[in-house]
């Protein structure tokens, strides 16, 4: 146990110096969700004449927030994979007795508190600026629901992870998948403006109830009724640790992707 | 001797496409290994060696359960590579090449730490274990750099100190010097010497036949896929037949009886091809003192292992 408490925590702390060293892109990502809600919400402005209340300014920035974790949460394993195989270091953790899933549940929580901070930052400095100090315990309880949510993101991030091993570069993959999420899960704009079928893709995927979850939390409270399809999501979650793991033994081991 | 690394008919095919313009492409099938046995002993230092594509890396990565094998079984340290990939993983420190798998944003340090970690160590038992080896490998302050300020000699020490940072009995070491400096890879060979007279057995790969030659024990030569000459150098040129060249450089005579050639001096230079050089050199010495010759350096010159290298490779 204490073996695999220490690969936990070598896995997890390197991911985090890393990350810690490039602090300004973490300051980019914070700031996208701020450039991006005060952009609709100008347009909006001008388009109708009058300025639109800051409420509708909260739900675009809570929308673009979310948007922005799982974009970065769709993609995060693949470019993990990605880069691990061009560095080298996916060969040597792959040839340490590290069990694959002390890997996989490492980087998930690494993302995990990645996606996390973004949207606390954010979050409550929306929350502070619209409603002042009377929603902090919503927009906390926001935070734990967003986490159920990011199970089953998790899901499809290993998915994608494990196409980007066949596919070798994940650019091919990401994209389509991402641009899907951003079109279908109504982040910005009520998922029912959408046609019918694109309706029933966002609502087979874990996007949108965690951004209508996460926005009605916060403006109202937490509703159990409004959580039924996480338990059904999670299956995204066996699925993707399932897939990856068959993915990862047969292309990287059996078939020698990487070459010889 | 134990055998600490054995190989039984290792097979592995790899599917590559052959790109036919635009749309149309090939499936090729690639017989990277065709059932490559080997044994290597304790505290031995074996080298692979063959062209590019001739199965050296396939068959590291096999032995470090990297790659699976279609066909064949392989055992290091005792454990079934395909049954107790943990246990061999836990045997060998590791080497694919010398400048990657590293964190370019984190210190040589951190990295180690890392490492000693994904291998159980606790972070102190780590953080001990990479200071000691920073040390051990002459990397010195460098260490506490970050690995994007390493230059490549740099990178291949914190490699080596990277595959020993949990006191493996075995190293698998492919291509440690690859594009280092002179003074560098003198380095590294040195390190590899010292760690085979602690006892730690080192399976070696690398284009550089004097390097192979000078440090290895014994050395495999591998071409498409199969093993097809296996011995120490010495061995290996007896098999081949190849001959070694006594050159005798004549002061201040003129040579009639001898072939020569004109020498670096500008003196002649008698130059005789023999499989028995000790014995020949002996007797030609007492011939050309007989005959009143003044003698200048006497030189004997053994084949290479490149000619042994070229002379298998060509063959086949």
């Amino acid at each position: 146990m204490k073996r695999y408490i220490n690969q936990f925590l070598a896995i997890f702390s390197v991911e985090m110096k890393d990350l810690m060293r490039q602090a300004g892109q973490f300051g980019f990502i914070i700031f996208l969700p701020f450039l991006f809600s005060f952009f609709t919400f100008g347009i909006g402005a001008g388009i109708s004449g009058s300025t639109p209340s800051l409420e509708i300014w909260f739900y675009q920035i809570i929308g673009f927030t979310v948007l922005t974790i799982s974009l970065i949460f769709a993609e995060s394993s693949a470019g993990y994979v990605r880069e691990g195989l061009l560095t080298g270091r996916l060969e040597y953790l792959l040839a340490s007795p590290t069990h694959p899933l002390i890997i996989v549940i490492a980087t998930a929580l690494f993302n995990s508190i990645f996606a996390l901070s973004i949207f606390f930052i954010v979050g409550m400095i929306a929350t502070i600026i619209v409603y002042g100090v009377l929603k902090i315990l919503n927009f906390i309880l926001s935070i734990f629901i967003l986490t159920l949510f990011l199970l089953p993101m998790l899901g499809i991030n290993l998915i994608i992870a494990a196409l980007t091993i066949i596919a070798k570069e994940p650019a091919g993959i990401v994209q389509p998948i991402n641009s899907i999420i951003i079109a279908t899960s109504g982040f910005v704009y009520p998922i029912t403006l959408l046609p019918l079928f694109l309706q029933s893709l966002g609502r087979s995927l874990p996007f949108h109830y965690a951004v209508e979850n996460v926005r009605m939390t916060i403006i109202e409270f937490i509703n159990l009724l409004y959580l039924y399809p996480l338990p059904l999501l999670l299956l995204y979650f066996i699925a993707g640790i399932v897939i990856y793991r068959l993915l990862e033994d047969n292309f990287i081991r059996k078939r020698g992707t990487y070459g010889w | 001797m134990k055998e600490i690394i054995v190989a039984n008919n290792l097979v592995k095919t790899f599917k590559s496409k052959e790109r036919k313009g635009l749309f149309k492409s090939n499936i090729k099938i690639i017989k990277a290994l065709d059932k490559v046995s080997f044994k290597i002993y304790q505290g031995e230092i074996f080298s692979l060696v063959g062209p590019n594509g001739a199965g050296k890396t396939t068959t590291i990565k096999i032995l470090s359960t990297l790659l699976i094998p279609d066909e064949g079984e392989a055992f290091v340290n005792g454990f079934d590579v395909l049954k107790q990939p943990n246990k061999v993983r836990e045997s060998i420190g590791l080497i694919l090449a010398p400048d990657k798998g590293f964190y370019v944003r984190l210190t040589g340090i951190e990295n180690l730490v890392y490492y000693g970690r994904l291998y159980g160590l606790s972070k102190s038992e780590a953080l001990k274990r990479a200071e000691k080896l920073v040390e051990i490998v002459n990397l010195g302050k460098d260490a506490y750099r970050t690995v994007d300020e390493y230059s490549l000699g740099m990178k291949a020490k914190l490699s080596i100190a990277k595959a020993l940072i949990h006191d493996p009995p075995i190293l698998f070491l492919d291509e440690p010097t690859v594009g280092l400096d002179p003074l560098s890879a003198r380095r590294i060979r040195m390190l590899i010497t010292e760690l085979a007279k602690e006892g730690k057995t080192i399976l070696l790969t690398s284009h550089n036949m004097w390097e192979v030659e000078t440090l290895s024990d014994r050395v495999a030569v591998i071409n498409k896929g199969n093993i097809v000459a296996i011995g120490s150098s010495i061995e290996l040129k007896e098999k081949l037949g190849l001959k070694y060249i006594i050159e005798v450089e004549i002061l201040n005579n003129e040579v009639k009886e001898y072939e020569t050639t004109l020498g670096e001096r500008g003196n002649p230079v008698i130059k005789i091809t023999t499989d028995k050089p000790s014995e020949k050199l002996m007797s030609l010495i007492e011939e050309l003192k007989e005959k009143k010759y003044n003698l200048g350096y006497i030189r004997i010159i053994e084949p290479s292992m490149e000619e042994v290298f070229a002379k298998i490779v060509e063959e086949k």
